[in-house]
């Protein structure tokens, strides 16, 4: 057979059904949009991030020339984190704008302050973002469904189907150019935009490779789906199309949504406001509490501050900080809760996508993006870390009550954020 | 000598519960016009799709210059041209584009000049060659199938119901393309119900009846066949 000229003839052919070219250049332009949308997502963060940086440098710098004792300097020193976008985050937004990627923390309890977004974004987990993985997710198998549901069933209400399978004399011959090149179509129409993200962004070839097959799959995937029931014999289209889109109803819609049911029953959600809740009511039931008691229930888990000298006076900053601590430590059972509830979710959400593959694409583009929950835990654990060296810096000029002096606050160094730097243990 | 082209032997196709062909036998030698006649679901369009290799044959045998049209489909079907009852090709393309599409299946690929003669033979308007189908006839749409069978130059055509919708002068010229086919071997199975048409280009015609072939009527010596005779039995047949 020759192939070349049999696959031009189906190209030609392709090129002339005016409704699908009409749905390949809808998708084409919706990824397009995706893409665009989302480098320039990625792209206002980096901007927001730098102007982060060098704001809270130049803040940072003026407070200290206001400081006149060490409580204080802490108190006014805000220091930026955050969370780069990866070279692929345009694709896979994610928990990006879920959990915070940008914040400015200093030495005071924690908790409150990382997880200060989680009260802010919920119109966000409702609705989701639009982004390449939603199309690749959800907006993809309803084109494949419309390329494939009336493949065969198309011709046999037209009457041609006899006359196409005599001519071609074998079906494959028939049937495969035509498959092959609405799936290289549609496969293009998603790969194009995708492809024009990661050159713009850079992507690691190999992280790019990733996403494509990603891709690839899920076509492969809905197509066979759909072809299953579309080669059933004696089917006609609208039967076809009605079993097709229950398919997508029930994979990209109830099975998620009954797993988000599920979850929320099996694994009873702590928030992360009740986090921030719990350590501010420990903060400011504090200032009613006699400081000695503050300061026990510091000292015990902070014995190497506990020769520090008595507080004779209604107020000091040591004491301050020591409720800020302990504060922290009152919700770290709940906020570790948090974590370990967030984490179970996830694997639950995990063992969903082996049914559902509109999860499972966005699963496998966020994690290759490094918007997934595992990025998010590691970014809260670079926060613990640079808060926890925030806290060592100032701990010796209070707790030893170090007179102040403008020179050995300058010596208090604490180096800048950086996310891709190991950061030490607490 | 002249071999068998076509040959039945017991043919016996059920369709859901109904059985649409029960014993059938029949052969159609090379370079003959061989003519089904029969009424509505007496089993014509089935046998023709028997013999393409296209059904679920529960007994017997079809088969094509001596090849198994049930074990062999694809061998039989590249001796097989095929004219179906609705002469259905695709309305958003035009006549040649048509053509060069399913020529391409066959993995033919005629030169324009191929492709202008068979269209000129089948006397289609020549400004209608690059008119979207959707603008044909009836008519114009079964002379670009016409064409598309002509072109395929097999030695075996099978048509269903060829005639339906010409007009008169297209169905004498229509005759004319068949019996010139015949003249140079190829050999041709029609089913139709035009019974005064099968007569005029048929060498022989079949009545058949409930999936069962009834009668054979020969042409004579001026190859001429009895139609008056047909039309009886055929009459008797329906009224029984």
């Amino acid at each position: 057979m020759n192939l070349s000229y049999r696959l031009q003839q189906e190209f030609e052919f392709l090129l002339k059904s005016k409704a699908i070219i009409s749905v390949l250049l809808l998708l084409l332009a919706i990824a397009g949009v995706s893409v665009v949308l989302g480098l320039n997502y990625v792209d206002q963060e980096r901007q927001q991030i730098a102007e982060l940086i060098q704001l809270d440098a130049e803040e940072r710098a003026y407070k200290r020339t206001l400081a006149v004792d060490y409580g204080g300097a802490a108190y006014d020193a805000f220091h930026a984190v955050w969370n780069e976008p990866s070279e692929l985050a345009f694709a896979a937004i994610g928990q990006r704008d879920l959990n915070p990627t940008m914040m400015r923390i200093r030495a005071l309890a924690l908790e409150g302050q990382i997880y200060e977004t989680d009260s802010v974004n919920p119109e966000l987990a409702l609705t989701g973002r639009f982004d390449y993985s939603f199309v690749a997710a959800y907006l993809l198998p309803l084109v494949i469904i419309f390329l494939f549901y009336d493949l065969i069933a198309a011709e046999r209400e037209g009457g041609r189907l006899s006359l196409l399978e005599v001519t071609a004399q074998n079906s494959r011959s028939l049937w495969i150019p035509r498959i092959f090149l609405r799936l290289l179509s549609v496969l293009l129409a998603m790969l194009i935009p995708l492809w024009f993200g990661i050159i713009v962004e850079g992507t690691a070839i190999g992280i790019a490779l990733q996403a494509s097959f990603a891709i690839a799959l899920q076509i492969i995937l809905w197509s066979t789906l759909v072809l299953l029931v579309a080669t059933r014999p004696n089917f006609r289209s609208e039967t076809v199309a009605s079993i097709s889109i229950g398919v997508w109803v029930v994979l990209t819609l109830v099975v998620p949504i009954t797993g988000k049911v599920y979850i929320e029953s099996m694994v009873p959600g702590i928030k992360g406001a009740e986090v921030s809740l719990v350590q501010r009511e420990a903060v400011n039931d504090a200032w009613d509490l006699p400081i000695s008691d503050t300061m026990d229930a510091f000292y015990a888990s902070h014995p190497e501050w506990s020769d520090s000298p008595p507080i004779t006076g209604v107020w000091h900053w040591k004491w301050y900080y020591a409720f800020q601590q302990v504060g922290d430590e009152t919700a770290a059972e709940l906020s570790r809760g948090y974590r370990e509830t967030m984490i179970e979710r996830d694997q639950i959400t995990a063992n969903i996508a082996w049914i559902s593959p509109a999860v499972a694409i966005q699963r496998k583009l966020e994690g290759l993006a490094e918007t997934n929950l595992d990025a998010s835990l590691a970014f809260e654990d670079q926060v613990r870390s640079y808060h926890e060296q925030i806290r060592r810096a100032y701990y010796p000029v209070l707790f030893r009550e170090v007179p102040f002096s403008n020179e050995r606050l300058a010596q208090i160094e604490i180096s800048d954020f950086s996310p891709t730097q190991e950061l030490g243990d607490d | 000598m002249t071999e068998i082209a076509l040959q039945a032997t017991d043919l016996k196709v059920i369709r859901g519960n109904k059985t649409v062909l029960s014993g059938m036998s029949f052969q159609v030698m090379q370079g003959e016009v061989f003519a089904l006649l029969g009424g509505n679901g007496a089993g014509k369009s089935t046998t023709l799709l028997a013999f393409m290799g296209l059904l679920d044959v529960v007994d017997g045998r079809a088969e094509v210059l001596g090849q198994s049209a049930a074990e062999d489909a694809v061998a039989v079907r590249s001796k097989i041209a095929y004219l179906p009852e609705s002469a259905a090709l695709y309305e958003h393309l035009n006549a040649i584009e048509n053509l060069t599409y399913f020529l391409s299946l066959s993995q033919a690929r005629p030169d324009a000049k191929a492709l202008h003669s068979a269209l000129e033979s089948v006397n289609l308007p020549k400004d209608s060659w690059t008119q979207p189908l959707k603008s044909y006839s009836k008519g114009m749409r079964q002379k670009t199938a016409i064409a598309l069978a002509l072109l395929r130059e097999t030695p075996v055509l099978l048509l269903d119901e060829p005639t339906s919708g010409l007009d008169p002068a297209a169905v004498e010229d229509f005759h004319k393309i068949v019996e010139k086919l015949a003249s140079i071997g190829v050999t041709v199975l029609m089913v139709t119900h035009d019974l005064y048409g099968a007569c005029q280009v048929a060498h022989r015609v079949g009545l058949l009846r409930a999936g069962q072939l009834v009668d054979v009527f020969e042409a004579d010596e001026d190859g001429a066949i009895d139609i008056a005779a047909i039309r009886d039995l055929f009459l008797q047949q329906q009224a029984a």
